[in-house]
């Protein structure tokens, strides 16, 4: 919160004038409670309105004081509302019989025993219960620290696309192999971090796998193996020094060390490239 | 530190009350009685109006003491909130409504109360008076003493709302200078 400017609003001094709306000094007073610096103000400005009050001090009658202290003595008691008066009526004992007591003890005695039978036999079903709820609540708290993770990682790689100091490569699908596929790969010159999101690029084969090639000069640089089914993939990429294209190849699993032209699936240069 | 006593003291002396203690009711007698007498005097000329109210007031007072939080605020400014709003009720139930004047430094109904009394910090409301600005006390007294709201006065004196607002908050602060 604005402690200054809340202070400089004009609202305290309406409270300390007060003129403020009920909506005001409701708020005032909860306001003065939690920040000291507006209880502060509030106070001094009371404190100047209270001098310029005790200047304009007229002399009462001298019988007044008297009569008001009479006044207030005869106030009703009930009228009087302090809390702890100590006139207030305490209600009288009454008398119990010691009979009605001891049978009181014993309907007492009794219904306890029951209390701690019922109790036995049904904290068996309910420790059950409770750790069948414990392994629920277990795998939910899992489930939601995967949903939190999932969701850091992807505020993270939005956060990164949206960035400026990511260059986006377009790689298109080649002719002959799955057109409509498709990728956006993002390159951050600066730390190499290489972030690829694909589409429509189908699961590879049993025994397959994707990889992902940075070409840097004449050569292809390997920049590692990607499943398309993970949404986004962040790398760094140590060894790529101006890429002037990437492209994605479908090779035996693991990878290989250089790429199989022929099984080349996306393809696209880096804009930088292209305006040197 | 002077608002640290003041709290301090503040407190003391409701505790004293609530515990029924004329000594009590005779301190705050003696400390607030005058000023509020004079505050309700800007509001009533009619002295015998009140006094009542000052009784009334008081009632008031010693019957909700248990409400007061000396965090929320000092005494006074919360004695003078029961017996200003007492005053203005009474006030307007038997005139049908306040008149005020503006072309003095005296201003609400009042026209007999003098202007010379002497409070125990020594500045007398003279040097108040020479000291203020004219129109700064008459927004001070219309707001404090009269009870009346920013856009009543803006309205009353014909200045516009946000006028009404920058001089009040520069009335104020002024006026805290002077009691500094």
């Amino acid at each position: 919160m604005d402690i200054k400017a809340y202070r400089e609003s004009g609202i305290l001094e309406r409270f300390a004038l007060g003129t403020a709306s009920e909506k005001e000094m409701a708020e005032v007073r909860c306001l003065s409670g939690i920040y000291p610096e507006i209880r502060e103000e509030l106070m001094s400005i009371e404190e100047s309105l209270e001098s310029y009050a005790l200047a304009h001090a007229q002399p009462t009658a001298p019988e007044l004081k008297g009569k008001i202290w009479k006044k207030i003595k005869n106030l009703p008691l009930d009228k009087a509302k302090g809390e702890d008066s100590p006139l207030r009526k305490i209600p009288p004992k009454r008398p119990v019989s010691t009979t009605w007591m001891r049978a009181a003890l014993i309907l007492m005695l009794i219904g306890l025993a029951g209390i701690m039978f019922l109790y036995t036999r049904t904290s068996s079903i309910y420790q059950e219960k409770i750790a069948e709820l414990n392994t629920e609540i277990n795998n939910k708290e899992q489930l939601l620290a995967e949903a939190q993770s999932n969701l850091d990682l992807n505020t993270k790689l939005l956060a990164t696309m949206r960035s400026e100091d990511f260059l986006q490569v377009p790689l298109g699908g080649l002719e002959g192999k799955i057109e409509e596929a498709s990728a956006d790969l993002y390159w951050n010159p600066n730390t190499r971090e290489a972030l690829l999101k694909t589409d429509n690029l189908p699961p590879a084969a049993e025994g397959k796998d994707y990889q992902l090639w940075a070409i840097v000069g004449d050569n292809p640089v390997d920049a590692g193996v990607f499943k398309p089914d993970d949404f986004f993939t962040l790398k760094v990429l140590e060894n790529v020094d101006n890429p002037i294209a990437f492209a994605v190849t479908l090779e035996d699993e693991g990878g290989v060390a250089q790429p199989t032209m022929e099984e080349m699936y996306l393809f696209g240069a880096s804009p930088e490239s292209e305006v040197n | 530190m002077k608002k640290n006593v003041h709290i301090d003291s503040d407190s003391i002396l409701v505790e004293r009350l609530l515990q029924k203690d004329e000594m009590a009711f005779n301190d705050l007698y003696e400390r607030y009685s005058g000023p509020l007498y004079g505050s309700i005097l800007k509001i009533t000329s009619d002295r015998v109006l009140a006094e009542d109210i000052l009784q009334e007031a008081f009632v008031k007072i010693w019957q909700n003491l248990h409400t007061f939080n000396s965090e929320k605020g000092t005494l006074f400014s919360w004695i003078f909130r029961i017996v200003r709003n007492t005053a203005l009720d009474k006030v307007r139930l038997k005139y049908n409504n306040v008149e005020i004047q503006t072309d003095d430094h005296v201003v609400l109904i009042n026209s007999t109360s003098s202007k010379t009394s002497i409070n125990e910090d020594g500045v007398g409301l003279d040097h108040i008076v020479n000291s203020l600005e004219p129109s700064e006390k008459t927004l001070i007294d219309l707001a404090y003493f009269g009870g009346f709201t920013q856009v009543e006065i803006a309205d009353k004196l014909q200045i516009p709302l946000g006028t009404v607002k920058t001089r009040t908050r520069k009335a104020l602060k002024h006026l805290r200078k002077i009691f500094e």
